[in-house]
């Protein structure tokens, strides 16, 4: 983990992931799907002539997507893939305080499996995701 | 610093002396063949010479001291006081082999644990003293390959690679720009020396990763010697086009199916006792390169005895394998086949050609059989020019783009040209090409795409299976650079991603993948459902009766053709039934059903309901112009197919025709 954590936003959740993990934020265009993939896979776009596979965070954690036209993306790598994870906003780039490794209870399933512990930035609490379990979520 | 640089001077000897002593081999085995050949023995001698000089660089006694002993025999061969035999050839060939061994370990930081060299030393003595009346069996001749001594430089692999991704991105951005200024014909105009160069830049960094395909020969001599020798079977190796270029990423996938298919045709192929055969004692084996586009087609013949056919089938009955379309021969690349009675320690060791396929597949190449019972097998292994630019058509599928590589496609027809029929039958499809049944395997449908009339069907032949994929539209060519998809959103039938020139992701299909799940390359049934599309013209299906008869049935009124094991059919009272998928329907038999296997089964509706019907062979699909009436319960009456009447049955169930099953 590095010292800095991307704060960002899914639906009305929010939530950090590790800055040291976290390629770029980008807006995508055209994503071409993968027929037959996983829900989560939202199909492949095209950044500066490489291909990332799309990431629905939401439903890679909940099974479904509150919002079927998000573009905002963070781009990480894993095992010589890249992928872009899909948000609804990006908020900062910052030191995140109070760092807890407790999960708190009653997440869902789902986020309870990629929650790794809180982490607070200004006056709001953030889940802090771990990327693995989203990129390729077990079940 | 010192040792850093120490470091660099033994890789740099290990790489050296390994290229040279895949070089010694073959000379020296040219040389047992032809001990005459001055050139050859001269070209082994420099070859160990400077391996000994190499040593006192990087303090490597040990293999020096070798390469010494080496040397003191090929010069005293050289002054005629020796003359090559088998077992002066051996013993420097173990010697050959123990340097390897020591150069290994010199890579690898780990001293091998070998036995003293001076077994080996005396070895090359004790011929010395053998005397000269011994029977030696004499070796195959080979061609001694061409010492070169180009001027080029080392560079690592992963830098070319590093090279090639820029270029890559650099045809993309390209690209970009050209789209930007399209509308600018000025702009444009000075972009064409760019693309030009880009384009020219591409091929020679392809280019610098291509090499003589001889490097992937250049073991073949001692690889056909050895089997041979332990099979005590005497085989000349002919080595043609090893001038070839190829990738050299393909040089190391190639070498082990290479190496299996060389050792099958010894082992396999080639008689033990080729007098009874009326064949030369002396086999033939010969290994050709040729390039054509940017593709590399390398055929191993032999003259041997070739696939026995009946005996493979009978095999797979045993095995409960359906024989593959096409040429039986063909059974021989599925899992767990070999036809050897006894697995010989050559060959037959559970690495089987199913693995050699799967190899060759794997690098987008494709591998085939010309089997000449009793003559001979040719192997032919058809290989892209290069692992990395996959040459693909794009394809359109419920407006969706796919690339299918171009090494599977044998042949893109259109929907509507004289020899091409693609029909409705119930809720599935059926192609025929000049006269030819073809299964179908519905890509929209499999891949869960609106399913549109497709305008073209792409023929794919891959692995001994032919079919036919229906499009809606065949778009261009392109060169492609393939990577793999990230696991998640792999599946059976993508083969990887990449960028087509436009910028935009791209899907690659599997052509295997999608076979199998459509059912095609093992599947139980050969056909598959697709939503019923209207046939524009009614056309008639044509087959062989079991009574041996020919006869036709609308294509309308087929619902389905399968095949159905024997025991499928029953027959109680007057009464036959099939039972399909776990329900029985009437079964119209007019005809002797075979004893065992399977049959092939055409499902009607009929007015009365479905009713299947076991037929011999399912020949073709033919339009009907007109009907002529005849008399006759069941006929609707006859038609023309290729100039011949054929009796147009109707889909009902005959009262008093039925056999016993």
């Amino acid at each position: 983990m590095s010292d800095l954590a991307v704060f960002a936003r899914i639906g009305d959740r929010r939530v950090a992931f590790d800055a040291g993990s976290v390629e770029a934020v980008i807006d995508l265009g055209a994503i071409v799907p993968v027929p037959l993939a996983p829900p989560h896979i939202r199909g492949l776009a095209a950044v500066r002539s490489h291909v990332l596979t799309v990431v629905d965070v939401e439903t890679a954690l909940c099974g479904e997507s509150t919002n079927a036209n998000r573009s905002r993306a963070l781009v990480v790598a894993r095992d010589k893939h890249r992928y872009a994870l899909l948000v609804d906003g990006v908020d900062e780039v910052g030191a995140p305080r109070n760092i807890s490794a407790q999960v708190p209870p009653g997440l869902g399933a789902g986020w309870a499996r990629a929650a790794r512990g809180t982490v607070e930035t200004g006056d709001t609490i953030a889940l802090s995701l771990d990327i693995e379990s989203i990129v390729a979520p077990t079940d | 610093m010192a040792a850093l640089e120490i470091d660099e001077l033994t890789q740099e000897f290990v790489a050296e002396t390994r290229e040279m002593l895949e070089g010694v081999g073959d000379h020296l085995l040219a040389w047992e063949g032809n001990p005459d050949d001055r050139a050859t023995i001269d070209a082994v001698f420099r070859l160990v010479h400077t391996i000994k000089g190499s040593c006192g660089f990087v303090n490597q006694p040990r293999i020096g001291g070798l390469a010494h002993s080496a040397e003191e025999v090929l010069a005293a061969a050289r002054d005629g006081a020796r003359t090559p035999d088998r077992r002066l050839v051996s013993a420097m060939l173990a010697l050959i082999d123990r340097i390897a061994q020591l150069v290994e370990g010199l890579e690898t930081g780990e001293a091998p644990d070998l036995a003293s060299d001076d077994a080996l030393i005396a070895g090359l003595a004790a011929t010395d003293a053998a005397p000269a009346a011994e029977v030696v069996p004499e070796a195959a001749p080979v061609t001694a390959p061409q010492a070169s001594a180009p001027s080029t430089i080392r560079v690592p692999v992963t830098l070319l690679e590093t090279i090639m991704g820029q270029v890559s991105d650099l045809v993309l951005a390209r690209n970009d720009l050209a789209r930007r200024v399209r509308d600018d014909t000025e702009l444009t105009a000075s972009l064409t020396p760019l693309t030009n160069v880009v384009g020219e830049l591409r091929d020679s960094i392809g280019r610098a990763r291509l090499q003589p395909i001889e490097r992937l020969f250049r073991g073949l001599p001692r690889l056909v010697r050895d089997t041979a020798a332990v099979l005590s079977k005497d085989v000349a190796l002919v080595i043609e086009g090893d001038d070839v270029e190829i990738d050299r990423e393909m040089v190391e996938a190639l070498k082990d199916p290479l190496t299996h298919i060389v050792r099958n045709a010894i082992d396999h192929g080639i008689e033990n006792d080729r007098r009874k055969a009326g064949k030369p004692t002396r086999a033939t084996l010969s290994v050709t390169a040729r390039q054509s586009g940017n593709q590399v087609t390398i055929a191993i013949a032999d003259d041997g005895r070739g696939i026995d056919v009946s005996r493979l089938v009978d095999k797979a009955q045993m095995l409960g394998i359906e024989p593959p379309l096409g040429d039986a021969a063909n059974l021989i690349f599925e899992p767990g086949f070999s036809t050897a009675a006894q697995v010989s320690n050559v060959s037959g060791r559970g690495v089987g050609m199913d693995v050699v396929r799967s190899n060759i597949e794997g690098i987008g190449g494709s591998v085939s059989l010309d089997n000449r019972p009793g003559e001979g097998l040719s192997v032919l292994i058809r290989v892209p020019l290069t692992l990395s630019i996959l040459t693909c058509l794009i394809v359109r599928v419920g407006d969706q783009r796919f690339a299918i590589p171009r090494a599977a496609i044998d042949e893109v027809v259109a929907i509507g040209s004289d020899s091409v029929r693609y029909e409705a039958i119930g809720d599935s499809h059926i192609a025929s090409l000049r006269g030819n049944l073809l299964s179908v395997a519905p890509l929209a449908a499999l891949l869960k795409l609106p399913e549109r009339p497709p305008s073209r069907l792409v023929i794919i032949e891959s692995a001994g299976a032919r079919f036919a994929l229906p499009v809606d539209a065949a778009l261009e060519h392109e060169e492609l650079v393939a990577r793999p998809l990230a696991p998640g959103a792999a599946g059976q039938l993508f083969a990887g991603q990449s960028l087509s020139d436009d910028g935009q992701p791209l899907l690659l299909l599997d052509a295997l993948g999608v076979a199998a799940a459509a059912g095609i390359a093992r599947g139980e049934r050969r056909t598959v459902t697709q939503d019923a599309i209207a046939p524009r013209r009614p056309s008639a299906l044509q087959f062989e009766r079991l009574d041996g008869s020919i006869g036709s049935v609308r294509a309308a009124h087929v619902a389905r053709i399968e095949e159905l094991p024997r025991e499928a059919f029953v027959t109680a009272g007057d009464e036959a039934f099939a039972t399909i998928d776990g329900a029985l329907f009437p079964a119209r038999i007019d005809g002797p059903l075979p004893e065992s296997g399977r049959v092939v089964t055409l499902r009607l509706n009929t007015p009365t309901g479905p009713v299947a019907w076991p037929v011999a062979a399912v020949r073709d699909l033919a339009p009907i112009d007109t009907v002529t009436r005849i008399d006759g319960e069941g006929y609707e009456g006859l038609i023309l197919i290729e100039g011949q009447g054929v009796p147009l049955l109707e889909p009902v169930m005959p009262a008093h025709r039925r056999f016993a099953a």
